[in-house]
């Protein structure tokens, strides 16, 4: 299983339209439901002034062939991450995988022109 | 040396084997290229890859058959030999376009964990990563040699290094996103043509 995060910096002011974004533009282009959208959370619980909201999306793949899959899906077309890009201020995407799965590791190779 | 990759895009499947006879004469002209078909799972690519080492693929568009051809000259910038007796072997080339206005210094970031991945992945038995200098769209010419086609699709794609990490610089969901397209070939390799080309 694999599960996709999505952390979203940016003005509270701005996650109604963000989330407006995720559920008009970008969940119904989905050919299937992959990647599935398991939860959004937002962080603080309030509005601070000067401090910006987190909004947390996570997704869910079963498979490696299923992440392949979901970029030849509609949704996954560059235009709504742009769009989205403009009402935040950062936005990162983490790849993640159980914490007990074993790590691979880099071998020791040398390269040349 | 002057190093040249080109797909070729025929105007009717039904003259491949017209068109794979006129470029093996075509090949056995220019000492050091190589032709081949490309196998089925290609994506954005043409119906065969051809290979020049210090001759130029101007030409090629007169062979019987052929709609377009795509080509392009590369300067190396990393790469590294495993197997340079390799034989029988599977020839994978990746073709891609930077996106316009992307930083230098992200550029060199996704070709350096480009040339890291022979580090996780001993199916890789040959590699090199070059420059586009001359050439219509492509900015990156990436090239792998197999020994066969299950290290291509099976640990190759499969790996972590590549879809959880390597493959951000190719999904306009990340926001790391800075190739916008690009082109997988892969077709059957007598023998190694990256060790004979350097």
């Amino acid at each position: 299983m694999i599960h996709l995060l999505d952390e979203l910096t940016l003005d509270a002011g701005e996650l109604k339209q963000v989330l407006h974004l995720l559920d008009e533009e970008l969940l119904p282009g989905r050919a299937e439901p992959l990647p599935q959208l398991l939860n959004r959370w937002v962080s603080p619980p309030v509005v601070v002034p000067g401090v910006p909201s987190t909004l947390w999306l996570l997704w869910q793949l079963p498979d490696t062939p299923a992440y392949y899959s979901m970029r030849g899906n509609p949704g996954s077309t560059p235009a709504v991450w742009p769009k989205l890009d403009r009402l935040c201020q950062r936005r990162r995407r983490h790849v993640l995988v159980d914490a007990q799965t074993p790590l691979a590791l880099p071998g020791e190779l040398s390269h040349d022109a | 040396m002057t190093l040249e990759t080109a797909q070729v895009y025929l105007t009717d499947p039904a003259g491949l084997a017209r068109f794979a006879a006129a470029l093996e004469r075509w090949c056995r002209a220019r000492p050091g290229s190589f032709g081949a078909g490309n196998l089925p799972g290609c994506w954005g690519a043409g119906q065969f890859s051809v290979e020049l080492r210090g001759a130029s693929a101007e030409g090629l568009e007169a062979l019987p058959g052929v709609a377009h051809v795509d080509r392009l000259r590369h300067r190396p910038i990393g790469g590294g030999l495993r197997e340079p007796e390799l034989s029988g072997g599977i020839l994978r080339t990746l073709l891609f376009k930077v996106r316009d206005g992307v930083a230098d210094a992200q550029v060199a970031a996704l070709e350096r964990e480009l040339l890291a991945m022979p580090d996780y992945m001993a199916g890789i038995r040959n590699w090199r990563l070059g420059r586009v200098v001359a050439g219509d769209h492509w900015t990156h010419v990436w090239q792998q040699e197999f020994a066969d086609l299950g290290d291509l699709q099976g640990e190759y794609l499969l790996h972590p290094y590549h879809w959880g990490w390597v493959d951000r610089w190719f999904d306009p969901a990340f926001a790391e996103w800075t190739v916008e397209s690009l082109c997988h070939a892969f077709c059957p390799l007598p023998a190694s043509i990256l060790a004979t080309s350097r």
